[in-house]
């Protein structure tokens, strides 16, 4: 499952715009739309802030 | 088991615009150079992302068209493709549009903010003498310097938004030393300015064209985790990229990630006490991005000045000068907003809520046509500037206490060198490879 580090991520949206899902949404904190999600992990890579992980659950 | 290891005169940390350009001025010079960057992109603060179709800035929109920065792509031969904005901008205050005079005096639009023309040329005389005389001590305020002539309002008001988008703290936190030693310095050189025709990602591709031709290298996804000092002297990287780890030997390391980050890449047991609590004292500061798109222009010339808002204070409609950024017959426009204090603390997304009730109060075209696109903050561990000019605070230098060690960037910005922005990143880089330049000639390590 993809998650957010909340200490660190800024709300840059960077990783909004390379989603190829569209599952991701920056407003000053960023949300995740999990039901959108493929956890291609695009997302992680693109991260400035290396705030987004891959997580068990 | 043995690491691979390459050799290079000089290896980048960071491929922001500090990075680029000591890279570019090296390889230029016969530097056998190497930038790495951890992520797939390049540029960090002066990129472009991609989004339905629009260009979205990750942080510089507006380059100025001479001075420092201009000065290095001249300099590498690299393609400078920038529109320059000639149309004056307009300020919004108390729901009323004012137009910049056109007489070409400065601060000629003050007499607009207040008809009281003795307290005006009081005020005048007393900047000019700061800018041409002595500027104000470091401890001083811009706002405690301006009470001295005046207390209007309005004029204040036009202070404050011009602080809060140079240097990203209003003129109540702002130093009024590094406030002045900036208009007499590069930010002078901020006449005219202009938009990248394709977004600022393309000034960062141009540098990083110049620097292949001069057989020098650009690595994306390629994250140092080690700068390698011995005896206080650094030898180098360990870098990870596709590959696995390679060891970098180099007789000049170049961070462009920081201070703070530089001190955790080489282990802060190499640095004095005094400059680690320099380091440990930068105030990170906050400044958030919103991109409206639409079918038709939201405003009538490109730069809007905002003032007396809660948050916003720009508007720019960035397609009236580059058609390249939104898709044929659509629009982009960005507006950019700060906290009301750059110490904090704030609820984003309050701040965020504030900048959009502020567009829709002032720009009643918004309302009826405007679509937001993306909203970007920049903070903390990936800030506006590292080092805000606020009064008090600290110049951090380019050198190191680790001898080849240099930070490049807006963390390092000289005093008076328009801490902010592209002019202030680029002067560092200058700096550096001129110290690069005057210890060792290329091929040192060979």
């Amino acid at each position: 499952m993809l998650t957010v580090n909340e200490e660190t991520c800024v709300g840059c949206g960077w990783c909004q715009t390379f989603c190829p899902q569209d599952a991701l949404h920056a407003w000053g904190y960023l949300e995740i739309d999990y039901e959108k999600c493929d956890e291609c992990l695009v997302c992680i890579e693109f991260c400035p802030t290396d705030s987004l992980s891959m997580t068990n659950s | 088991m043995g690491q691979k290891q390459e050799k290079y005169d000089a290896v980048v940390l960071g491929s922001g615009i500090g990075g680029l350009c000591s890279a570019a001025l090296l390889a230029n010079k016969g530097y056998k150079t190497l930038v790495v960057e951890k992520l797939p992109i390049i540029g960090g603060r002066c990129s472009t992302l991609k989004y339905k179709g629009f260009k979205i800035p990750t942080g510089v929109v507006a380059v100025p068209m001479s001075g420092v920065l201009r000065s290095i792509f001249d300099d590498v031969g690299a393609n400078f493709d920038v529109s320059p904005i000639t149309v004056p901008p307009k300020y919004l205050i108390d729901k009323r549009i004012i137009d910049e005079p056109s007489d070409g005096q400065p601060l000629s639009i003050l007499s607009r903010f207040c008809s009281d023309e003795k307290e005006v040329s009081m005020l005048k005389r007393g900047i000019e003498k700061a800018g041409t005389w002595n500027a104000p001590s470091n401890e001083t305020t811009l706002l405690d310097f301006l009470h001295q002539y005046t207390g209007n309002k309005n004029i204040i008001s036009y202070f404050n938004n011009k602080c809060d988008i140079f240097f990203t703290v209003g003129a109540h936190e702002v130093s009024a030393r590094e406030y002045f030693l900036s208009h007499t310095g590069s930010l002078k050189d901020f006449q005219p300015i202009g938009f990248a025709n394709q977004g600022s990602i393309s000034l960062m591709k141009a540098l990083k064209k110049a620097i292949e031709a001069k057989q020098g290298r650009v690595l994306t996804q390629c994250r140092a985790k080690k700068i390698l000092v011995r005896n206080g002297i650094a030898e180098g990287v360990v870098v990870e990229g596709k590959n696995g780890e390679t060891t970098i030997l180099a007789t000049a390391v170049i961070s462009n990630t920081g201070p703070k980050k530089t001190v955790a890449l080489a282990g802060k047991e190499h640095f004095d006490r005094g400059y680690l609590k320099q380091v440990r004292n930068m105030m990170p500061s906050l400044q958030m991005w919103v991109t409206t798109i639409s079918d038709r222009p939201l405003f009538d010339v490109p730069f809007l000045f905002t003032l007396k808002t809660r948050r916003l204070l720009t508007f720019l409609s960035a397609s009236l000068i580059s058609t390249g950024l939104a898709p044929e017959g659509k629009y982009v426009h960005y507006s950019i907003s700060g906290p009301a204090t750059q110490t904090g603390p704030w609820n984003l997304k309050n701040e965020v809520n504030l900048h959009i009730q502020d567009l829709k109060d002032n720009l009643p075209d918004f309302n009826k046509y405007g679509e937001i696109l993306h909203v970007g903050c920049y903070w903390g561990e990936l800030p506006t500037y590292s080092n805000t000019p606020i009064a008090g605070f600290n110049n951090i230098p380019q050198k190191t206490p680790v001898e080849n060690l240099y930070n490049v960037g807006d963390g390092v910005a000289k005093e008076g060198g328009f801490s902010c922005g592209s002019p202030g990143c680029a002067l560092t880089a200058r700096i550096v490879v001129e110290d690069i330049e005057n210890r060792f000639k290329p091929g040192q390590l060979f």
